[in-house]
């Protein structure tokens, strides 16, 4: 049940879902259909609020409307982030002093940005298998599902055992969404040129 | 005599028309910074890339002297981001609005090419490559062919009548399409929209961010041509906490990023590639990882990663 309330939050967040599942989960629990009602009027408070680019104060509604739906349990991390994290004030820039300052955008740019990494290697077929398919989110803010097609240079990777490359998934993953990050950061320094 | 006045006059009117008719490539991409930087409209547009499609609404205004640029998701989650001259703001779920002083917002954006005609001219060759319909104008097709095999191909579809980048598409060396940015409609107009001269008086905090220069441990031995050093610095990267000695590349269009690290328990694979046209290519030297990451053929990012030297 839990786990379908999650399905719900990620279908009505856009994300990438079959939906013949939801339907299907729908159809077989009568409670779950209200729970979506009630998720979609969230989203409808969010939207309303949202659409003037300008305006940040939407944390407010946003909290007043999960406030007003105590019934309605949300992903947790989903319903806390959204109410923690987005203040209602304008934008601040960040001094990116030292490594810790720019670590603290990173975390959060993080948190939007990547789910994951599948890798192929040689063998397709029980790659899929054994590995999670994910979802990469880089950047500019801009959702755009990413997959790995990594061709292993030597007979190395076939030998790895599952932890080992799930290991390496992360650590690929993590420069490439450092490489989306730095690319936002450092366009600050971008030499331009005379117009 | 008069009709001799009279045939050199329509000569010269036709020759006038075949010389607006056949603007260089170079003119093109001239008046498309002009229109990027002077016009008030507003574009809704369609961003592609293999397994991904995303809606974006942009806007571009001049409100009272100043250059507003608003780009923003219109599925899924709110995400938008706008620059109010060297400011740019990116308000994202799940974190803190935040600004950063830069000319350009990093993302898929028709103004991708604005400023950056110097370098295009030294990377590219240009050609006209004939006219195209899109969002029901039509539209003079400009194509950017790398001059040599590190960076990736555009063609751009420029609006006839305003200039206006109407479609972009990203291909790589083999062109395979990698990104399309498609524009569905186009709507000029005299004054800045309202959102525009909203976003204008949003409160405005200056902006200081730096990023700190970092000890200088490695250089690169080669450098792609075209290629430029744009910062350098020492972080850590989130999921994994490591820190790294980092320095970026750009031509103008693509970005390397350059990794070097104190060498894992294993090797990376050499070779990784994202759908969207992503390679990294890992190289261990030593005690050190060198990952070489960016939008850029592979074999280029294989040679900057060996080209890393000690100091």
């Amino acid at each position: 049940m839990a786990n379908n309330k999650e399905t719900l939050s990620s279908f009505i967040d856009g994300e990438e879902l079959s939906s013949d599942a939801l339907f299907k989960a729908l159809d077989e629990a009568p409670e779950l259909a209200q729970t979506f009602e009630r998720y979609h009027t969230i989203g409808d408070a969010m939207r309303d609020e949202v659409s003037p680019a300008f305006d940040l104060n939407f944390a407010d509604s946003v909290a007043a409307a999960i406030d007003a739906e105590p019934t309605i349990i949300a992903p947790k991390q989903t319903a806390d982030k959204k109410v923690k994290s987005v203040k209602p004030k304008a934008a601040e820039v960040i001094p990116f002093f030292g490594k810790l300052g720019q670590y603290g955008i990173a975390a959060s740019v993080a948190a939007a940005m990547v789910i994951g990494v599948q890798q192929l290697d040689n063998s397709p077929s029980e790659t899929q298998q054994h590995f999670p398919v994910l979802q990469t989110i880089p950047t500019g803010g801009y959702a755009s599902p990413v997959s790995f097609q990594a061709a292993p240079q030597n007979g190395l990777s076939k030998e790895l055992k599952q932890q080992q490359r799930i290991e390496q998934q992360r650590r690929m993953n993590a420069y490439i969404k450092d490489h989306l990050l730095q690319q936002r950061l450092k366009s600050q320094s971008e030499v331009e040129q005379p117009e | 005599m008069q009709t001799h006045h009279l045939i050199l006059g329509v000569f010269s009117l036709l020759a006038s028309l075949s010389s607006y008719a056949e603007k260089t490539p170079m003119q093109w991409l001239k008046g498309m910074e002009q229109a990027h930087q002077q016009l008030n409209f507003k574009l809704p547009l369609i961003h592609l890339e293999r397994d991904h499609v995303q809606t974006y609404a942009f806007e571009h205004g001049q409100v009272d002297g100043e250059e507003i640029v608003y780009i923003a998701s219109l599925s899924g989650p709110v995400r938008h981001s706008y620059r109010i001259d060297d400011l740019v703001t990116y308000v994202e779920p799940e974190t803190k609005p935040y600004s950063i002083n830069a000319k350009k917002i990093v993302g898929p954006s028709p103004m991708k090419f604005v400023g950056k005609l110097e370098q295009i001219k030294r990377n590219y060759s240009i050609t006209a490559l004939g006219k195209g319909r899109i969002a029901g104008r039509i539209c003079q097709l400009i194509r950017l062919k790398s001059k040599d095999t590190h960076r990736f191909n555009y063609i751009l579809w420029l609006d006839q009548q305003s200039s206006v980048v109407l479609r972009y598409d990203l291909f790589d060396l083999e062109n395979n399409l990698l990104e399309q940015v498609q524009a569905v409609g186009l709507n000029i107009s005299e004054q800045p929209s309202e959102n525009l001269i909203k976003l204008k008086n949003a409160r405005r905090i200056d902006a200081s961010a730096t990023t700190p220069s970092g000890e200088q441990r490695w250089r690169l031995s080669w450098t792609p041509p075209g290629y430029t050093q744009q910062s350098r610095d020492n972080h850590r990267l989130m999921i994994t906490a490591q820190n790294v000695d980092y320095m970026l590349l750009s031509d103008g269009l693509s970005d390397v990023s350059i990794y070097v690290a104190k060498a894992g328990e294993l090797p990376l694979p050499e070779k990784a590639l994202t759908k969207n046209g992503i390679s990294m290519a890992n190289h261990r030297q030593g005690n050190v990882d060198v990952t070489v990451v960016g939008r850029i053929p592979y074999d280029t990012a294989l040679q900057i990663s060996r080209s890393v030297k000690a100091n």
